[in-house]
């Protein structure tokens, strides 16, 4: 069988990542919502929130200290920081330190899916005259699965994320898997 | 005052009494006069001359009396001529007839001063035959006892009975797990939850089919030092292959299809190999030694009796958390009274008046609370609502039963509020109906949250409050796996507000230790409890400040293992001497005698069911004929969500199943070619091939009819054989691909199925002949649990003449006496006055007539 296919050639950065877990999200979100003299405390929002146990906030303005995604200690006097405000964004905290690699993926012309094989044989043609249309809107899921795949000992390890990524277009060639 | 005592119970064995009293050692062969004639020597002595006896009045829990008399000389008494102490009490129950004191046993004692509970007899003490003849107390010496202060009771006699049972049980587990059953070869096949084990004694094979049955196993190879537990799980079933052994000829049939190893026509045995079928092995491995041993996992079950033993040196050593339990455990009557129901609440979800009643007092209670619920009534509904309106205010509840199915599904039913936040604990692999995992309750939880957290945005005037409630909804309904992470999930644990576990589970050291839950409870809440006994209901008990006690002692009593222990000591695994001893313990709940006992305000019960059509409540409500059951509240949406509207043609083409009816009794007693029809025995087990036939092209009919979602459909039976026959023939027809129809969950004992309910439910009753033997299928209790698990439609299928003929023993719910009632006959004329007695002639199933000719040929 064989398959058209680009082999993308990236270099990607891979840290350990912790889930910004409901209570993390609602700590940090009062926090941007609130500013300290109208902050309520944790009784009052876990009262708020439905949830009634501040017990489940305390445990989350822990991490979020541990994570240095806060300014303070006191959940009253403090603000979100740069990494706080990014985990809101990503939906993860990047807890380790960051390390960069480099890979060759095989994903479909169309940029849609991967080659989800781990042996294929691969014919690799010219090197693309410019980027695919799809060049700017490629997902890191898709590079996730495609290293799950292909490059299984390459791929993240449980924890780890790949927090950033980019592909070295003007490398990037025409190729055709085979198996 | 004139007080006499008989002592005509300690002179029938009198060696050791008089041993105990004489001054000097007894001749080797004294005999009896003279043995008897020491004994009242020396009692007259310590009894009548002083003409002062110290009493005391104990309330008794394990005989028939509700007090006994401790006498005892007063320690003013001088010691006898010889210094020796040679004091002895007298244990006595009270005659109220005879007006006499009859001594039952006797203690030494020393002489102690007066406790503040014990009373001084000044006046006439008799001896009856030895100082007094014939005569009575007089009036003021049974004022005297009746006067006497009331010590609580010992509970070291009824707990020592306790714990004669669990040595018991332990000795019989021992003995169970001591078989062993040689193998020489093995193999896994390749569905990878089977092996084949080729054993080396082909006769085990019918012992090994009934021993292993819903049991754990473990194989074990011949070096012991290298194959210890190789393989332990569920074990499901056993499936016989014969094999020939080499020479001989083939007799084209091997073993049969009941699993009796064959004979080749030349005589030779055939070699028989099992097929042993796990639910699941421990990771999937099922690597097993090629020659070894099978041998039953007996360590969880002695395990499980050793933690109710604990649970009982628990009480006896003041550990409950409740101290009033020791008063009350042993007699009902001591529990405090529960106030007036509490009306300061509001219901989390519609609650009818008796069931609003009983949660009510439920939140009042202050001891105990006895909470009868037949089948259908709603007792979960009320469990649910009691544990939402106490952890509404901060409390913590537990919720327990025998088996863990009543536990999820009570944890299930749960109302899904912010408030509430339930764990189910186990520490048993999940293999037990799927019991739920802690980030089940946990994303259910949080997306509980999140909707009151939406609703809570509605009515939010302030913008910010407003943006961040409707940011923090949106967040909580996009909750997945990930979002429960060890450390919330051991926040939540820590906190959680509903903890359910099996009674067992709330005896261990796991539980009982662990730092994440604390195991103190406001409430205990046993679930189930008839099928329980008491050393099991203890276990909770002793962690509740309060108990509330939930179940119905018309259905099933305590098992042992998977069957009751009036069927063991029909398949004599238990001898009858055991289960006479252990009677109270095992043949009926704890339960059962508290409800008989307990004064009003204790207890509380469920009559409007919500499960049953009419129609099949009527059948039912021969076992409540003292409080019959009310069907729903009477509407007709109720009637409307019990229409099955399901149609089956017979011989003729006339529809033999109308969407009208909801009970339907089909008479087994001829096949469809008019032949009488034989069970046959299996073991101690029975089957019926017919009805099992019968029974298959019933299903395939129901499934091919119905529209709709898939039918919920369960077929449950008496005898364990006939369930193996029944889930053969539904394999055969593959009926095992019918969507949703699960045979090893949907065909089962009726013992298994208590607790589930189906929409449609066909009962094989199996029995032929022309009259019942056994008590088995004459217990009440079964026979309710039978026909009651049904919702929409119940199809019985019985010979009518044999079941028609027998007696059933209904106890009254007043005061338990039994009474005989042709209880199978009326249930019958309920069918037939409405038209729902078919022959199996009148069904036409062209398949039960062929299939029904090789079952009567097997039988």
């Amino acid at each position: 069988m064989e398959i058209p296919c680009i082999e993308v050639p990236l270099d990607y950065s891979v840290a350990a990542c912790a889930r910004v877990g409901p209570f993390h999200w609602a700590l940090l979100r009062t926090l941007t919502a609130f500013p300290p003299s109208t902050r309520p405390d944790f009784a009052v929002l876990a009262e708020r929130l439905s949830f009634s146990e501040p017990a489940f906030l305390e445990q989350a303005w822990s991490e979020l200290g541990s994570y240095g995604s806060v300014t303070a200690a006191d959940f009253s006097a403090a603000g979100i920081n740069a990494n706080g405000l990014e985990a809101l964004r990503l939906g993860y905290f990047v807890r380790g330190n960051v390390a960069t690699r480099q890979a060759s993926v095989y994903l479909s012309r169309r940029g849609d899916r991967c080659i989800e094989r781990r042996d294929f044989e691969v014919v690799t043609g010219s090197t693309l005259k410019q980027p695919p249309p799809w060049a700017s809107r490629l997902p890191v899921e898709r590079i996730q699965e495609a290293l799950r795949y292909q490059l299984p000992d390459r791929q993240p390890t449980a924890g780890e994320r790949i927090v950033e990524f980019s592909v070295r277009w003007h490398e990037a060639r025409e190729a055709v898997a085979r198996w | 005052m004139r007080l006499l005592i008989n002592l005509d119970v300690l002179l029938a064995s009198p060696r050791r009494l008089a041993q105990a009293l004489s001054p000097q050692p007894l001749p080797d062969k004294p005999g009896r006069e003279f043995e008897q004639r020491i004994i009242g020597q020396q009692l007259v002595r310590l009894f009548v001359q002083p003409r002062r006896v110290v009493c005391l009045r104990r309330r008794d829990y394990a005989g028939q009396k509700p007090f006994r008399y401790h006498l005892r000389p007063s320690a003013s008494l001088a010691r006898s001529a010889d210094g020796a102490n040679r004091w002895v009490g007298l244990i006595c129950e009270y005659d109220e007839a005879l007006r006499v004191l009859r001594a039952v046993k006797w203690e030494p004692i020393t002489p102690l001063p007066l406790s503040p509970q014990e009373r001084v007899f000044q006046g006439e003490v008799c001896l009856a035959g030895f100082n007094f003849g014939v005569g009575y107390s007089d009036s003021p010496a049974v004022a005297f006892l009746n006067a006497l202060p009331e010590e609580a009771a010992d509970l070291s006699e009824p707990l020592a009975q306790w714990r004669d049972y669990l040595d018991w049980r332990k000795t019989l587990a021992r003995e169970k797990g001591a078989f062993r059953y040689a193998y020489n070869e093995a193999e896994v096949l390749s569905n990878r939850t089977s092996i084949r084990f080729h054993l080396k004694e082909p006769d085990v094979v019918e012992n090994l089919r009934q021993r292993f049955a819903n049991e754990e196993l473990k194989v074990l190879g011949l070096q012991p030092q290298t194959s210890n537990r190789i393989l332990q799980g569920g074990f499901k079933g056993v499936r016989m292959e014969a094999r020939r052994t080499p020479g001989a000829m083939r007799s084209g049939g091997g073993a049969d299809r009941a699993g009796h190893s064959a004979a080749d026509s030349r005589g030779g045995v055939v070699a028989v190999s099992i097929v042993l079928e796990f639910d699941h092995a421990a990771g999937g491995d099922l690597r097993v030694p090629e020659e070894g041993f099978l041998q039953l996992a007996m360590e969880g079950e002695i395990a499980s009796i050793d933690v109710q033993m604990q649970g009982i040196a628990r009480l006896g050593e003041g550990r409950a958390l409740n101290p009033r339990l020791p008063l009350w455990l042993f007699d009902i009557a001591q529990a405090a009274p529960v106030p007036p129901a509490r009306s300061d609440w509001q219901p989390d979800r519609k609650l009818n008046p008796e069931q609003r009643a009983c949660v009510g007092r439920a939140l009042a209670l202050e001891d105990v609370l006895l909470l009868w619920g037949p089948p259908g009534t709603g007792k979960t509904t009320v469990i649910a609502e009691v544990c939402s309106q106490l952890v509404r205010g901060g409390q913590r509840v537990l919720i327990s039963s025998q088996a863990n199915l009543a536990v999820i599904q009570a944890l299930d039913r749960l109302p899904r509020l912010p408030h509430v936040r339930p764990i189910f604990v186990s520490s048993a692999k999940n293999r037990d109906g799927g019991a739920s995992q802690a980030s089940d309750y946990i994303a259910s939880w949080l997306r509980a949250i999140g909707e009151s957290a939406g609703a809570a945005a509605e009515l939010e005037t302030d913008a910010a409050w407003r943006a961040l409630l409707g940011d923090w909804e949106k967040r909580l309904a996009a909750t997945s796996a990930d979002d429960v992470t060890p450390t919330l999930e051991h926040v939540y644990i820590k906190h959680a507000n509903v903890v359910g576990a099996t009674c067992n589970e709330t005896g261990k050291a796991e539980f009982l230790t662990s730092k994440l839950l604390n195991p103190a409870f406001d409430l205990a809440i046993v679930d189930e409890v008839s099928k329980a006994t008491p050393p099991e209901m203890l276990l909770p008990m002793l962690l509740g400040r309060r108990v509330m006690l939930v179940g119905d002692h018309r259905q099933l009593p305590p098992m042992f293992r998977d069957v009751t222990f009036e069927e063991a000591r029909e398949n004599a695994d238990v001898t009858p001497e055991a289960v006479e001893q252990f009677r109270e313990m095992v043949t009926a709940s704890l339960f059962e005698r508290y409800f008989r006992a307990a004064p009003p305000s204790v207890r509380c019960g469920l009559r409007r069911q919500y499960r049953m059509h009419p129609q099949i409540m009527a059948a039912v409500n021969h076992f409540y004929a003292d409080s019959p059951l009310q069907a729903g509240d009477g509407d007709a949406e109720y009637i409307q969500s019990k229409q099955h509207g399901l149609q089956l043609r017979g011989a003729r083409g006339f529809p033999w199943l109308r969407p009208t009816q909801h009970f339907v009794w089909i008479d087994t007693a001829r096949d469809a070619e008019g032949l009488p029809v034989r069970e046959a025995s299996y073991g101690t087990s029975r089957k019926n091939a017919i009805e099992a036939a019968v029974c298959a092209g019933i299903v395939a009919s129901l499934f091919r009819e119905h529209r709709g979602p898939p039918l919920e459909l369960a077929v449950i039976s008496f005898y364990k054989a006939q369930v193996g026959l029944l889930r053969e023939r539904l394999r055969e027809a593959r009926l095992d691909q019918a969507p949703g129809f699960d045979l090893n969950r949907d065909v089962n004992t009726v013992d298994q199925f208590q607790g589930s309910e189906r929409d449609v439910v066909i009962v094989s009753l199996v029995r032929t002949g022309p009259r019942l033997t056994g008590e088995f299928v004459r217990d009440f209790r079964r026979i309710n649990v039978a026909f009651s698990r049904a919702r929409k439609l119940l199809i019985v299928l019985a010979s009518r003449e044999t079941f028609a003929r027998s007696e059933v023993e209904v106890p009254s719910a007043a005061d338990g006496a039994g009474e005989s009632q042709r209880v199978y006959a009326h249930i019958h004329d309920l069918a037939r006055a409405a038209g729902a007695t078919f022959s199996v002639a009148e069904l036409g199933m062209a398949e039960t007539a062929s299939a029904a000719a090789s079952g009567r040929g097997r039988s």
